[in-house]
């Protein structure tokens, strides 16, 4: 009976899942896009709510936990690391946004902090994920050899 | 016997059974993530090394996101009717539709509170979906830029403070303008409305 109703209940899941993914992967560079539209305009935009966000990423938490849906990670096991990249990005270039339209709609900081903060936060995205695969590298030959042998 | 022969006999046996033992050694350091419900389904196997702690990352910066997008929400924004409101984001407003009634009369504003000296930053907005709505943004009597058709999403403009900034309609299909003006210095919304060929005027206050 459990079964029957996982496999159920599973069914929209997957069919949100090409959705989610493509969306995930694409997210980043518009918001990046928008970070700097306004930046250079200095007028706000209407962006996604970071909520929305944080909702995306339950979803891809649950599919990487639930073993109905892990499935999909063993058949293709590339998606893991890539939704992972995209999904940091994400929410550090959202984080930016509402930095930035903090700024641009209210003047709740000044433009300078306001950009710091968003470049930083996208530093500090990609040194977590620098850090993340010099600790778990992908490469099985990395892992093989340490990162810093040839 | 015939077991400690092979073993005995050959390298090429004797890496096999090696290698089963790793094999027999990976999947019982699986066991404890073995699906018990499910029993014709094999062990677990990380799909890419660290997968939990992957995953658990994914999950709390997931749940961060959540949380803190609940606090900044976008807050709703004020219906048209309140002419003047300093809680809607610029850009975010009600549109008015095409068929519907403007209800909003021209009007001259007074913008107070500004900080003094230098210049402030004014957005401005159309509430109209329907393009060709042609504006001129004056200061002081002097046009600042060259007219331009208003869209949806908001425009900045740099205008010094104290002086007068005045909208002028140009242009527009049905000759009325709809158009939200936000000054995000004291967070002044205004929600206003310019006929073809006639003017707003807002007299910029820096505080005292």
């Amino acid at each position: 009976m459990g079964r029957i109703i996982g496999f159920l209940v599973s069914i929209p899941l997957f069919a949100l899942y090409p959705f989610v993914a493509l969306f995930v992967l694409i997210a980043p560079v518009m918001c990046l896009v928008d970070e700097w539209r306004m930046i250079s305009s200095g007028a706000p935009l209407v962006i996604m709510p970071l909520a929305i966000t944080g909702l995306f990423g339950l979803y891809l938490f649950m599919t990487v936990r639930w073993n109905r849906m892990r499935v999909l990670y063993e058949k293709v096991p590339v998606l893991l690391p890539t939704l992972q990249i995209a999904y940091v990005m994400l929410v550090v270039t959202n984080v930016g946004e509402v930095v930035l339209r903090a700024w641009a709609d209210e003047e709740a900081l000044p433009k300078s902090v306001a950009i710091l903060l968003a470049v930083l936060l996208l530093v500090l995205g990609r040194a977590y994920l620098s850090y993340w695969y010099a600790k778990y590298p992908i490469s099985s030959k990395v892992r093989r050899e340490g990162l810093w042998k040839r | 016997m015939e077991k400690v022969n092979r073993r005995l006999s050959g390298d090429g046996s004797n890496n096999r059974a090696d290698e089963q033992d790793d094999v027999a050694e990976r999947y019982e350091d699986a066991a404890g993530l073995f699906d018990a419900g499910n029993p014709e389904r094999p062990p677990r196997q990380e799909i890419v090394p660290g997968e939990s702690r992957l995953r658990l990352g994914i999950g709390l910066l997931a749940a961060m996101a959540l949380v803190a997008g609940l606090f900044v929400l976008d807050p709703k924004p004020a219906p048209l009717d309140h002419q003047v409101n300093n809680r809607t984001l610029a850009g975010d407003t009600p549109l008015v539709g095409e068929e519907q009634q403007v209800t909003l009369k021209p009007r001259d504003f007074a913008v107070e509170g500004l900080s003094s000296g230098g210049q402030a930053r004014m957005l401005l907005w159309n509430l109209k979906e329907k393009r060709g709505d042609v504006v001129t943004v004056l200061v002081d009597g002097q046009p600042i830029h060259a007219a331009f058709v208003l869209g949806t999403n908001p425009v900045a403009f740099s205008v010094p403070v104290p002086s007068v900034v005045t909208i002028r309609g140009d242009e527009s299909p049905n000759g009325i303008v709809p158009y939200g003006v936000k000054f995000p210095n004291n967070k002044m919304v205004i929600y206003n409305v310019v006929t073809q060929g006639s003017m707003n005027q807002y007299t910029l206050v820096p505080l005292p």
